[in-house]
């Protein structure tokens, strides 16, 4: 008994297309649709992971190639890494190893990964620090001075100023060094210095807005000029 | 339109001018402000720590500043110049000292006791204080408020019959 009979087939595909169509309305967690990937990977991961937060910090990886057996010794390389978390720093310290040497992060293990913490973040200093940047056009050097409380803190700027300035991200940018500049001769850029004034003082505009995000309006009773004054 | 009707829009959007002209410019008044200095006691104007005293230890660069504010406990931190607005009264102290140290210039020289005799502070707890009440005592706060308007219509009334107002001590208001 052969069936032929066109109706069918058409009743097959309309029903086959019906069901492709309610799996795509219904598969996909309601709270995901209509939002960007990045989004969608933020509310997985949580609001809180660390790779979200604009901060950079310092990690030491150490790290060396698997050795063969147990009587083999590899030697170990330890690495300053800046990254916004463990796993951008292990990626990072690959990356820069491979250049280096002939260790690529397959045939090598990661010993450890400690964050380095700030051991005095409560006074301010100016830090100098040298990178190395690829361009459009080139790869250079830059100088940065950049007062903060913390080297991280600072580093984390650095990277803002970079990618704002010379349009550069993370990836592009090598820290070559890092030193705290304290005497007044080794400041290379005058607008540091005029924060070293302890008689310092200066008017600072008068925020009016509301006290907290959520008190927020779109229209607003007072004319914007008025809200510059502070008396 | 006439000349008139013309003349009468010009006279009243020249009113309409007056009305909306930064009054406190043309009245001559020389804006004051609190220079942000080291020392310089602070009130945050936004996020969580709001209402809260701060004094600027340092300044960290064009933006940013370090304050502490040890009777609020608020830790040593890196703070926005948004968030603070600057009040009348100065800590002597030297530039990023020690918390132990802010601490007792802040007690020694009434710093606390300058905030709580400051507008702003006890705007902050009347209205706490507005905000807590029952429902029974809001009603008695209007009554007193009502009473009290009373007899200051009452003055008004014999004085301006060119009586002498009478010495009448006002119910405790809350």
């Amino acid at each position: 008994f052969f069936f032929n009979d066109t109706a069918t087939t058409e009743i097959y595909t309309e029903q086959i297309v019906g069901s492709v169509r309610c799996v795509q309305e219904t598969g996909i967690n309601a709270e995901y649709m209509g939002k960007s990937l990045y989004t969608q990977v933020k509310m997985t991961k949580g609001y809180n992971d660390q790779s979200f937060a604009g901060r950079v910090r310092q990690y030491v990886v150490t790290a060396r190639k698997v050795p063969k057996n147990e009587t083999d010794t590899q030697e170990m390389y330890s690495m300053r890494i800046f990254a916004r978390s463990p796993i951008f720093a292990k990626s990072q310290f690959w990356a820069i190893l491979k250049k280096q040497s002939k260790i690529k992060g397959s045939a090598g293990e990661v010993l450890s990964v400690v964050e380095v913490k700030e051991k005095n973040s409560r006074t301010v200093r100016t830090y100098g620090i040298i990178l190395r940047y690829q361009s459009r056009t080139g790869i250079h050097n830059i100088y940065k001075e950049i007062r903060d409380v913390s080297l991280s803190g600072a580093v984390s700027q650095m990277y803002t100023q970079m990618s704002g300035n010379h349009r550069c991200n993370l990836k592009t940018i090598q820290i070559i060094k890092t030193h705290v500049v304290r005497k007044s001769d080794e400041y290379r850029k005058e607008a540091n210095k005029q924060y070293r004034n302890s008689k310092i003082s200066f008017p600072i505009a008068k925020s009016r807005r509301a006290p907290l995000k959520k008190y927020r309006t779109l229209f607003k009773a007072y004319n914007s000029y008025l809200s510059l004054i502070h008396i | 339109m006439c000349i008139r009707d013309r003349y009468q829009r010009r006279v009243h959007g020249e009113e309409l001018k007056k009305q909306f002209t930064r009054k406190k410019f043309s009245q001559g008044k020389m804006a004051t402000r609190n220079y942000l200095k080291i020392g310089r006691v602070c009130r945050i104007n936004y996020g969580a720590d709001y209402g809260k005293h701060v004094v600027v230890l340092d300044v960290i660069d064009s933006k940013r500043a370090l304050v502490e504010g040890p009777n609020d406990k608020i830790p040593r931190q890196s703070i926005n110049f948004n968030r603070l607005t600057p009040m009348r009264f100065v800590a002597k102290i030297c530039r990023g000292v020690h918390t132990g140290i802010l601490k007792k210039a802040i007690e020694k020289q009434g710093i606390q006791r300058d905030i709580e005799n400051s507008n702003a502070y006890k705007r902050t707890q009347q209205t706490k204080l507005r905000a807590g009440l029952t429902d029974f005592e809001r009603f008695r706060a209007q009554v007193l408020r009502f009473r009290l308007a009373k007899q200051a219509r009452h003055q008004a009334r014999v004085l301006s019959r060119g009586g002498a107002a009478t010495k009448k001590t006002a119910p405790k208001k809350k």
